[in-house]
């Protein structure tokens, strides 16, 4: 069947009243040209939003444009209410992105021209003088938004300064892209003031601590790693653009000011992501086990060295020991008086010592027959005033098999009173329930976890504490129940009560009211932490990370704790966008020359 | 590309096009204007080559269609009682008072009653005659798309002169019962 259409002639016929006279058409088009390139020469902002006028009140366009500054400015209508309000909201990024580029560049580029002895002298010192009376006429708001940016950040509110960047910084970019559109700003003042802005920041999140008080999985000075690599990639394209605009090899004090300033920031970047460029997994934590060799500050390296070994034996990577075990030759050879008790019990914990060597033990008898000798008849049983020295008395008797039933008893008593004396006071350390529970273990009197559990839970809520300061972070397990009175600074937790308190939680479970996430937190890999302390940390947050009916941070928690990094990475593409979409120099020409 | 060649390639689809928005024609050759001259003189902030017409066809569009929008905003605030809908063709017939013709009236109206995509490939590609190439080029389609579009418009026109209900017309009368 034949399809049936109205004809082309028919459709032509009927529209054809419609059609206009070309001439006529573009004469009215020339009209609109040229009225509107007059209206442009005149005022560039004419017939913009009423927002787009608001905000260039507060941008000198004469900065901008890269040229001298124009008549333009005292012509911008001040707009009103919602408008001018958003105009307000742009201020902070205005100052900080902006002018502050702007000031430190218009110098730069003013000594770089005399030195050259070139041209575009004038347009720089015009450009500084409009950057110079912008200072002085918002100085104070500049002053109180600067002062409030360090604020924000050492109090360690960063998301909600990066939040107030980042609208601040949005509405900003409208208004660029805007004038973008009329031939204003180009690329390389753009560049310059976000690499000025981004360096601030950056400044800011690094010195400042910021993120010790919260609770974060990720090392909070990527954040400023984040800022800094956002400057080194500014960095490169905006001298990769000086040296397209010019057509010729770019002169030596820019190589050199480059050539510094990658000399500081690639070191810097590095040393910020070395917690995630050198992480310290099980096979690195091995190795560090293995490498013990030297004890520099004596039971105090031992114990750093305890908490990973300990661990790694635990978790079946079967170290290799022989370097401690060489270390530890070494201290029961000491030709002092005594033993290091400390040092013993360590090895005994973690198996270096072997029943047969245990004669080497020159303090042994002597230790055990005062912590054997029983009570006058009918008093308490005694606690025992020097658990590490009882620890390693205790551990050899047993691998020695040197314990009666009734010695065994009376341990189990005097390590029960122990336990009871030091709760009631205020020595109590997360250390001395960790002992005490082990060594009941030990003896073959296991402690009765469901009659303890709750005591256990109520110290470890005790322990536990958000405090930071200290060089430590918040989240972790304080060392003593109370800190000396008088003292201003809250007790912050440390790296081994709360390795202490990790281990009793394998055995008594996690007490309710204690968030994970706060430990987490505080063992998160970090820069802070350098050599010892670094292992330690990665061993307990193994640990942290293996404890039973516990569920690891969802990718929701994720994102929310890292919000601050997240809202870094956004300003900081923000930066590249508004750099990237901001025209060329020899564009703008091109739209004067209309 | 000069002015005037940008000017002759686009005026008849550029106009069409508005006009199928729902600007009577008088506005619609106004609105033209304005976003020829709008385009011109920021081209240079149109992304990627200017001097392609698939390019600058979709920027003059982008461009079109915030005049028309800022046309229309305007139009409201003088007069919130009128309507832009009903009868596109019908306003325009009474304004420029073409030559009385019952067959050509009754075509109008059948125009102005068609599908959107329909009715905006017709007024652009009649209206001054076209080519297919330049309608696609505004529309940031392609050829065949507008060609298939002419085709069911011209036969959909019949239907409508013919006095025939459509498929979706039938479908809306189902519905009511």
């Amino acid at each position: 069947m034949p399809v049936n259409l109205v004809s082309e002639e028919e459709l032509r016929a009927a529209l054809r009243p419609y059609r206009v006279d070309p001439a006529t058409f573009e004469a009215g088009v020339r009209t609109r040209l040229e009225a509107a390139q007059r209206q442009r020469a005149d005022d560039p902002l004419a017939g913009r939003s009423p927002f787009l006028r608001s905000a260039a009140a507060f941008l000198p366009l004469a900065l901008l444009a890269g040229c001298k500054a124009s008549p333009t400015e005292s012509k911008l209508a001040p707009a009103a209410g919602g408008y001018k309000l958003l105009s307000y909201l742009a201020f902070p990024a205005i100052s900080l992105f902006v002018l502050l580029g702007a000031t430190v560049f218009s110098v730069m580029q003013i000594r770089r021209i005399r030195a050259g002895n070139d041209s575009g002298l004038d347009d720089q010192q015009a450009i500084h003088e409009v950057t110079r009376q912008w200072w002085s006429q918002h100085k104070w708001a500049a002053v109180g938004l600067f002062a409030a940016t360090l604020t924000l950040a050492v109090i360690g509110a960063t998301w909600l300064l990066f939040l107030f960047y980042i609208m601040s910084f949005g509405i900003l970019l409208s208004v660029l892209a805007a004038f973008a559109k009329l031939g204003l700003g180009n690329r390389q003042v753009i560049g310059q003031s976000c690499l000025m802005g981004l360096l601030f920041l950056g400044q800011v999140a690094g010195f400042s601590g910021i993120g010790h008080q919260e609770i974060h999985f990720l090392d909070q000075t990527l954040v400023a790693a984040v800022f800094f690599g956002g400057v080194l990639i500014l960095m490169a394209l905006l001298f990769s653009l000086s040296r397209i605009e010019r057509e010729q090899l770019t002169t030596g004090p820019q190589w050199v000011s480059a050539g510094v300033g990658a000399f500081i920031l690639i070191p810097l970047l590095l040393w910020m992501l070395s917690p995630m460029l050198w992480p310290a997994g099980p096979l690195q934590i091995k190795g560090f086990v293995e490498s013990f060799d030297n004890a520099p500050h004596q039971e105090a390296s031992w114990h750093q060295w305890e908490i990973p070994a300990r661990w790694a034996i635990e978790s079946k990577l079967k170290p290799d020991l022989t370097l401690p075990r060489r270390l530890l030759d070494k201290e029961i050879a000491t030709k002092s008086n005594t033993q290091n008790p400390f040092i013993l019990g360590i090895a005994m914990r973690v198996g270096l010592l072997p029943a047969e060597r245990l004669g080497e033990l020159r303090d042994y008898p002597l230790s055990r027959k005062y912590l054997l000798t029983p009570p006058p008849k009918g008093s308490r049983p005694l606690p025992l005033t020097f658990l590490p020295s009882a620890d390693f008395v205790i551990r050899a008797a047993v691998l020695r098999n040197d314990l009666s039933a009734e010695e065994r008893d009376m341990l189990e008593q005097q390590l029960h009173a122990t336990l009871d004396d030091q709760a009631a006071g205020q020595t109590l350390q997360m250390e001395t329930i960790l002992r005490v529970t082990q060594l009941l273990e030990v003896i073959d009197r296991p402690i009765n976890r469901n009659q303890y559990r709750e005591r256990v839970h109520n110290w470890l809520r005790e322990f536990h504490t958000t405090n930071s300061g200290g060089f430590q972070l918040a989240g972790g397990f304080k060392t003593y129940r109370n800190w000396p009175a008088g003292s201003w600074l809250q007790q912050p937790g440390a790296l081994e009560p709360t390795s202490h308190a990790i281990e009793l939680m394998q055995i008594y479970g996690v007490p309710e009211g204690i968030d994970l996430n706060w430990v987490r937190s505080f063992l998160k890999p970090t820069t802070m932490r350098i050599s010892n302390d670094k292992w330690m940390a990665a061993a307990i947050r193994e640990r942290l990370n293996h404890l039973s009916d516990t569920t690891p941070p969802t990718w929701l928690e994720f994102l929310h704790y890292e919000r601050s990094l997240l809202a870094a990475a956004v300003l900081v593409g923000l930066c590249f966008y508004a750099t990237i979409s901001s025209p060329k120099r020899a564009a703008i020409d091109s739209v004067e020359s209309l | 590309m000069d002015l005037t060649a940008f000017i002759n390639a686009y005026r008849g689809p550029l106009i069409g096009l508005i006009a199928s928005w729902g600007a009577p024609w008088g506005d619609a050759v106004e609105i033209a204007q304005d976003s020829f001259s709008e385009a011109w003189l920021n081209r240079e902030a149109c992304r990627g080559d200017w001097n392609d017409p698939e390019v600058f066809g979709r920027w003059l569009r982008g461009v079109a269609l915030n005049q028309y929008r800022n046309w229309a905003r305007s139009r409201r605030r003088r007069a919130r009682t009128l309507t832009l809908e009903p009868a596109i063709l019908e306003q325009t017939v009474s304004a420029v008072d073409p030559e009385p013709d019952p067959q050509l009236d009754a075509l109008r109206q059948a125009i102005a009653r068609l599908p959107s995509k329909q009715r905006e490939v017709v007024l652009m590609h009649y209206l001054e005659e076209t080519s297919v190439k330049e309608v696609a080029a505004l529309l940031s389609v392609s050829a065949k798309t507008v060609e298939g579009r002419l085709y069911q418009a011209r036969r959909h026109l019949r239907r409508l002169l013919d006095g025939e209900l459509s498929v979706a017309q039938i479908g809306r009368m189902l519905l009511c019962l």
